[in-house]
């Protein structure tokens, strides 16, 4: 039991553990109260099948008076047999034994010493006695039962010696009825064992549905859906109650997330500014009077600051996309411009590397409507990373081509370089955080997140960005992003 | 042309102040949202750039306060958050564009320059071609009395056909006023506008406006 116990609650759902359950103590209950039954049901029986054969025997008993001792063995189960046909003993014996044990009856079918056995046993009570038989093989045989039913029955012939009526009948008939007594309990054991595993299996649903409803509502409880109430239909209190701690649970962590992302938004504002500050001055500042060393040092901090805050800028969007499982401030927005507010964006950028941006927009029908359903700001930083990815590795006076195409649901905008290509072990990687070209030649001051935050930014609208080497040179990326359909 | 800065953070403001004095703007410095808000609503200034993040109130207040004291001048937006957020509510507070610091200086004058372009040009408020109504102030196209949806760009470059009607222009010209940019003499983009604009503005109307030259641009104009 402590085995099976183990088992079950390791292995098994609630469910069932709750229906093994409730089969078992159905069982028990079915064994107890069909033993009871069984064993009223022998009693009743025997009780039926003695007063049946004390009524038989005293019926045989004045049938015969007045006729002994003169009665035959054939005469005497006659009389017996039509007497005894109630009580359905397919098999007995009857016959008259004196105390000593002799048949009065010729040709009576009891041996002196079965005679002696039965009356030995019997205690002259009156009343039909269950007696075991083993001394007598023939009788045995006679009665297909070492067991028999047997009634002595004093009867007042011979003078100066008792005789006895003596009937020994088969049991058959109770046994038959105790095997139809012991069917129908076996097979409705059966059918309850069945009705209670279904019942159970019914009635565990209303333990195990509140975990179910319950999952639903924790599952409710994830940064996508943070801002949406808990809703779940439950009927039972106790099951509303712990919704109503989750639902406060959700309050608690949203107001965490909102405090963080304050503080991110804060930091973030920290560290810009004084950069912000610096660039400005470094970019202002009249350098007329500078020397040489002088006009160096205003270049590297200028480089240095620029690198900080766009470093800074990336993290924070890298951060912020990766934790939104959702487009917020999701909006309409023309497919083609976002490609040109890219370009247009990168323009300063390109002219600082003498690279040109060449871009081609999506020119048919489909193009002309396309638009894209998310964040302009963030799909602009997409494209943003990937043309100025392009322009660092551009040879100089050479093309970034930015290619927008629409089709089939899909606006695809490729930017394509003409430097070297990608080595093969990072084409893989390149979409990693911090990946950068292995190759000191090939490394050009990124700082290893824009391709990563791209990346970020397609799946978060649900496109994809992929990269391959064009077979006439040069890197190829491409971003794959689903169009808004038409309201219908 | 006078632009007033308002930006509490002094070094900040002395650099935009000092840089902006070498490409020949005349600069006032304000500190504080309140005597901002005061200095900028006197409409002496031809532009205005606003910090988001003042000590004594919300940029975004200004902002929406100037309007509502009816400010015409374009105002250009600093703000050091890059939340989609802040800068959507910087726009519909009012606000014509947005930088996020650290930004490049040259950015900044870029922005300006292109916002006292458009200032310059808002001075006329609508303009009208038929039954073509451009509104300049509340960037709205009609015609027939339909509004048109437009992008931005594509209002930039029907004001700028508008402006020049029945003259030929050629890409060159469009893509340098249009876009300040100069695509190459392959590139698609000027005719990928002007036909997403006249699929808005032309199709199914009897009378076409834009008409296309052939080896030259394009035209605005009643008569093809």
């Amino acid at each position: 039991m402590a085995d099976l116990k183990g088992v079950v609650s390791r292995k098994l759902s609630l469910r069932i553990r709750l229906t093994i359950w409730v089969v078992a103590i159905f069982a028990l209950i079915q064994v107890i109260t069909g033993l009871g039954y069984f064993s009223y049901q022998y009693r009743v029986a025997w009780s039926g099948f003695d007063s049946q054969l004390s009524a038989s025997a005293q019926a045989v008993a004045d049938a015969i008076d007045g006729r002994l001792p003169s009665v035959a063995a054939v005469e005497l189960e006659r009389i017996a047999r039509s007497e005894l046909g109630e009580i359905q003993a397919d098999r007995f014996v009857v016959d008259i034994v004196g105390q000593d044990g002799r048949s009065l009856v010729a040709d009576g079918p009891l041996s002196v010493e079965a005679a002696r056995s039965i009356l030995n046993q019997f205690q002259g009570s009156g009343k039909p006695q269950r007696l075991r038989l083993s001394s007598d093989a023939a009788l045995t045989e006679e009665l297909g039962h070492r067991r028999a039913e047997v009634l002595a029955l004093p009867l007042g012939v011979a003078p100066g010696q008792r005789t006895w009526l003596v009937i020994a009948t088969s049991d058959t008939s109770v046994r038959r009825e105790m095997a139809v007594v012991a069917r129908v309990l076996v097979v409705g054991g059966v059918f309850g064992l069945l009705a209670s595993g279904v019942s159970g299996w019914l009635i565990s649903r209303v333990a195990v549905d509140p975990f179910q409803t319950l999952s639903q509502a924790a599952d409710q409880l994830n940064p996508a859906s943070i801002e949406r109430e808990i809703m779940v239909d439950s009927q039972s209190p106790e099951v509303a109650k712990v919704v109503a701690e989750l639902e406060a649970a959700r309050k608690r962590i949203r107001s965490a997330f909102e405090s963080q992302e304050r503080f991110l938004s804060n930091i973030s504002h920290e560290i810009k500014t004084p950069i912000a500050t610096l660039l400005l001055e470094v970019q202002t500042t009249s350098r007329d009077q500078m020397t040489e060393q002088g006009l160096e040092f205003m270049d590297t901090v200028e480089e240095e600051m620029r690198k900080l805050g766009s470093l800074v800028e990336s993290f924070l969007t890298l951060t912020r996309v990766r934790n939104q499982n959702t487009v917020e401030h999701a909006k309409r927005y023309a497919a083609n411009e976002i490609v040109m507010d890219s370009v247009a964006d990168c323009s300063i950028m390109a002219e600082q590397y003498s690279v040109k941006v060449a871009p081609e927009l999506a020119s048919d029908e489909a193009g002309l409507d396309a638009e894209l359903f998310g964040d302009p700001d963030l799909l602009r930083t997409l494209l943003n990373n990937l043309i100025r990815n392009a322009i660092r590795f551009s040879p100089r006076n050479e093309t970034v081509s930015v290619t927008a195409s629409a089709g089939s649901g899909w606006f695809t905008v490729k930017v394509r370089d003409r430097g070297v290509g990608l080595p093969e072990e990072v084409i893989d990687r390149v979409f990693d955080r911090f990946a950068q070209a292995p190759d000191e030649t090939l490394r050009k001051r990124g700082h290893g997140l824009g391709l990563a935050i791209a990346k970020g930014i397609a799946e978060l609208h649900l496109g994809d960005l992929t990269v391959r080497n064009h077979p006439e040179g040069g890197a190829e990326f491409t971003a794959e992003l689903p169009i808004a359909r038409l309201p219908s | 042309m006078r632009i007033l800065v308002i930006e509490d953070n002094p070094k900040m403001a002395a650099g935009i102040q000092r840089g902006l004095r070498e490409n020949g703007y005349a600069v006032d410095v304000s500190h504080t949202g309140f005597e901002g808000e005061d200095l900028a609503a006197s409409g002496e200034y031809d532009a205005v750039v606003l910090d988001l993040m003042l000590p004594d109130r919300d940029g975004v207040e200004v902002c929406r306060n100037l309007r509502r004291r009816e400010l015409a001048s374009p105002i250009l937006m600093l703000t050091a958050l890059s939340g989609t957020h802040d800068k959507v509510s910087g726009l519909d507070a009012g606000a014509d564009d947005y930088l996020t610091k650290p930004f490049e200086f040259e950015e900044l004058l870029a922005r300006l320059r292109a916002l006292l372009r458009r200032g310059e040009a808002t001075e006329g408020r609508t303009l009208k071609c038929e039954d073509l109504v451009l509104d300049l102030y509340s960037r709205v196209a009609t015609r027939s009395e339909t509004e048109v949806e437009l992008s931005n760009k594509e209002f930039a470059l029907l004001e700028y056909l508008m402006r020049n009607p029945n003259r030929v222009l050629s890409r060159i010209q469009i893509g340098e006023k249009v876009w300040d940019m100069n695509f190459e003499p392959g590139s698609n983009v000027i005719d990928v506008y002007v036909s997403s604009l006249r699929k808005k503005v032309d199709r199914g109307f009897e009378r076409e406006l834009i008409h296309t030259i052939k080896g030259a641009g394009y035209r605005f104009g009643v008569y093809g």
